[in-house]
């Protein structure tokens, strides 16, 4: 079941109310019910993958309550790894491995016959897997207490608002809001409704337009010019961050109906003015996930500068094949470790640690050229991320870099863009990135409740109206499901 | 607020009676720009034919403004029949508008109680073909619903940002669609679907071919259905409609086929004739009357386009329905 769906629309109202009506009075009956929706949320796709969450979900709870008790932690916490990367390896990469295999087989004159599976991917599976897995470890390194309470554990695994592309929510943080009683608050259900409302804005109106011309151009590169290429990485961007921070939106919003608080997975990366400040803002909970069970477990920045290097560049490599079984995703990775590592070894990765403009309303010409600079690398980097092919990165970069630029290739490119219809996004996308600018300090788009209550209703009122108007007729699926 | 009785909590009543008059406010909203803005430009045009007198309406696909860049003269159909004739011509055309949204406007027009001298139909022979007929960015359901005018048309937007399905056909639904010839599947839309350029190989130009035109009609084909209740829909209403046939470019598709790719046509081409004979409707028939020459569709697949000699061609054959 997707957010932006009629059954959607029916199902949480009903499990709104019966949450806070019906079984409002006692904490494990409001977690029983959580529980039943999130299986029905999952279920709604295909409810043969319920199997799976319920295999990860015993296992990760009879293993944590085993770790903590245990003289054999470790053997257990391996336990719980390879059956959580397992299920994750074999729905994900068993064909990309075999494919590898036989490839490099074939290399050595190796002909191997090794059949493929035709394997569907289950939604969320890269999200729940790397959420159970973090209780596990927690509960090995005594950071947190194994619950014995199998229904908010299980809760906590599947709870639908995240469930299917994230935040991935630790546990030491999530978990605990199970066990407390929940009261209904006015500010965080309002607030709540206006950051569901920030995620269809993003989503509806930036990333399914935008999508219709990084279509078209990613699909006719090699008939296209430099700057209309550009223009593609760079709407791509775009795309990308509302498409998955829209739905990282929605689902804050709504977790904040039912009383509870989810981490913050984005922080208008867009106005970096480094690479490292741009990760520390970009899909947070898998960054500072990497950053707590890869990178630190590694031996994190302590070391040698060699070590740094190294842990720097397995963290942004594995990042990258979390995505998926593509050497597209792995390259991207690898590229944005390259981009990292100077930062890093110079001890500058934590120089912009600030808000851009902390003080002012505009930033300054030097902070204007970071933050663009960092941009072009970020755009530069997404190209990888949205070709199919390693081949055709290479081709796209090279007519980005040696085609020229001049502003006739924009409108010879009409053959194959219809900028009729889209110059219109591009006005979208700049009405986006001013009002991205002025909210930059507050959570997201739509915190304007210190606005005047007739400022607040005339906005409020637009976004519905535009919501409802400017969308796409087409379902443009979220990039992130196929993670 | 009395209707929110049963919520105890004062702070949640607070919460939804406001979320429930930004709904009904939106709505209000949302109705004033549905009355007042353009929903589509063609029935926008539509709209502005029907307030003339002495109009042929003429309802098209491409194949009326197509133009091969060879082409000096690059009036459309519709163009030059207005210059030919006497008769006020004008277009409501579309790339890929077939008979289901043509019924859609009809009906549009028979609501309103309003008429026009004449509507001619163009009957394309690819359109009943699997990829055309079963094409998803081909079924024009916004502009079926809109055209309906009334409440359904006012949530069409509302109800499409929460992706309802007005049973339209999906792009895997699409490209799962078999393609049929001589009661043998061929193949799946898929396969053409996924190439990166039009099909140009020997073996992909034949499946299109064969899902282009090469199928074989029946009564519950969906565009016989559409005709079917166009033609009583006309004669109830007292609407003048007539319909013509398109050229097919048979003589090139007869290249890539050792069978009888005229007979196939013609065959079909009998089936929808006989229903409007039967309902004594007007019609001219083209569709084997143009040779290779008259089409235009570089670096493409055999299709329907027409260069300027073509679409002379049809616009002159179109004399006896519309003067």
């Amino acid at each position: 079941m997707l957010f932006n769906t009629i059954d959607f629309l029916i199902f949480l109202p009903i499990v709104f109310l019966l949450y806070w009506f019906v079984l409002g009075k006692k904490i494990t009956y409001q977690n029983i019910l959580l529980l039943v929706a999130s299986y029905v949320f999952y279920g709604w796709w295909d409810w043969k993958f319920l199997f799976l969450i319920l295999i990860s979900t015993v296992s990760d709870y009879l293993l944590g309550y085993y770790i903590q008790k245990s003289t054999r932690k470790k053997a257990l916490l391996v336990a719980s790894l390879l059956i959580n990367l397992g299920i994750l390896g074999f729905f994900k990469y068993y064909n990309f491995f075999i494919e590898s295999f036989v490839e490099a087989f074939s290399l050595f004159g190796k002909e191997l016959e090794i059949g493929l599976l035709e394997i569907v991917l289950p939604v969320g599976i890269s999200f729940y897997t790397f959420q159970t897995m973090s209780y596990c470890i927690d509960v090995y390194r005594g950071k947190m207490k194994a619950t014995t309470d199998f229904v908010s554990f299980a809760a906590f695994v599947s709870f639908f608002p995240q469930l299917v592309a994230g935040p991935i929510e630790r546990a030491s943080h999530l978990l605990p809001q199970f066990h407390i009683k929940r009261k209904f608050d006015y500010d965080l259900g309002a607030d709540g409704l206006l950051q569901i409302a920030s995620g269809f804005i993003k989503k509806v109106i930036i990333a399914d337009n935008v999508a219709l011309i990084v279509n078209d151009i990613f699909a006719n590169y090699s008939e296209l010019n430099g700057i209309v290429l550009f223009l593609g990485g760079a709407l791509f961007a775009f795309q990308i961050y509302c498409d998955f921070s829209g739905y990282s939106d929605m689902a804050i919003g709504i977790a904040k109906l039912f009383g509870f608080n989810l981490s913050r997975n984005f922080n208008f990366p867009y106005f970096s003015r480094d690479i490292a400040e741009f990760w520390r803002r970009w899909h947070i909970s898998l960054s500072t996930w990497f950053r707590d069970y890869l990178y630190i477990p590694l031996g994190g920045s302590r070391g040698s500068k060699w070590r740094i290097a190294r842990n720097v560049l397995v963290v942004f490599l594995v990042s990258g094949f979390w995505h998926g079984a593509n050497s597209t995703f792995i390259i991207w990775g690898g590229l944005n470790a390259i981009y990292f590592l100077p930062l890093i070894l110079l001890d500058k990765n934590r120089v912009h640690t600030n808000l851009v403009a902390e003080k002012s309303l505009f930033p300054s010409f030097k902070e204007v050229l970071q933050m663009g600079a960092t941009f072009v690398l970020v755009v530069f980097a997404w190209v990888v991320f949205r070709s199919e092919t390693i081949a055709d990165t290479l081709v796209y970069w090279e007519i980005m870099f040696t085609d020229s630029f001049s502003w006739k290739n924009v409108v010879e490119a009409h053959n194959y863009l219809y900028w009729e219809e889209y110059y219109q996004y591009l006005v979208y996308v700049f009405i986006f990135v001013i009002f991205e600018w002025i909210q930059r300090r507050k959570r997201h788009l739509l915190e304007i409740r210190s606005l005047p209550v007739y400022a607040r209703w005339t906005i409020y009122l637009a976004v519905v109206v535009c919501i409802i108007n400017l969308g796409q007729d087409n379902e443009v699926p979220f990039i992130y499901f196929q993670f | 607020m009395k209707s929110l009785s049963f919520i105890s909590n004062s702070n949640m009543k607070k919460l939804i009676s406001k979320f429930m008059l930004l709904v009904g406010l939106s709505l209000v909203v949302n109705l004033i720009l549905f009355l007042t803005l353009e929903a589509f430009p063609e029935k926008t045009k539509f709209d502005n034919y029907l307030e003339m007198d002495n109009i042929v309406v003429h309802f098209a696909s491409s194949v009326n403004a197509y133009t091969a860049p060879e082409d000096k003269n690059k009036s459309s159909i519709c163009a030059l029949m207005d210059s030919l004739y006497k008769k006020n011509v004008q277009p409501i055309d579309h790339g890929a508008y077939n008979l289901d949204v043509f019924e859609a406007f009809l009906n549009y027009s028979v609501k309103q109680g309003k008429k026009t001298d004449l509507m001619l139909f163009e009957i394309n022979m690819g359109e009943f073909g699997a990829l055309w007929n079963r094409g998803h960015l081909y079924q024009f359901e916004k502009e079926k619903i809109l055209l309906k005018n009334n409440w359904e048309s006012f949530f069409y937007r509302p109800l499409k940002v929460l992706h309802w399905n007005y049973d339209e056909i999906s792009k895997e639904e699409f490209h799962k669609t078999p393609i049929i010839f001589n009661g043998e599947e061929m193949g799946r839309v898929k396969e053409l679907m996924e190439l990166k350029n039009p099909p140009s190989t020997r073996k992909h130009i034949r499946l299109r071919i064969m899902g282009d035109y090469l199928y074989t009609l029946t009564d519950k084909h969906p565009k016989i259905q559409s005709l079917k209740r166009m033609i009583a829909t006309a004669k109830k209403s007292g609407q003048k409609i007539a319909f013509y046939f398109t050229p097919v470019d048979y003589q090139c598709c007869q290249k890539y086929f050792t069978e009888n790719v005229e007979g196939i046509i013609r065959g079909n081409q009998k089936f929808i004739a006989k229903i409007l004979e039967d309902a004594k409707i007007m019609y001219v028939d083209m569709s084997l009357d143009a040779p290779t020459e008259f089409f235009s569709y570089p670096n493409a697949y055999p299709n329907e386009h027409l260069n300027e000699a073509g679409r002379m061609f049809v616009a002159k054959q179109l004399e006896s329905l519309v003067d």
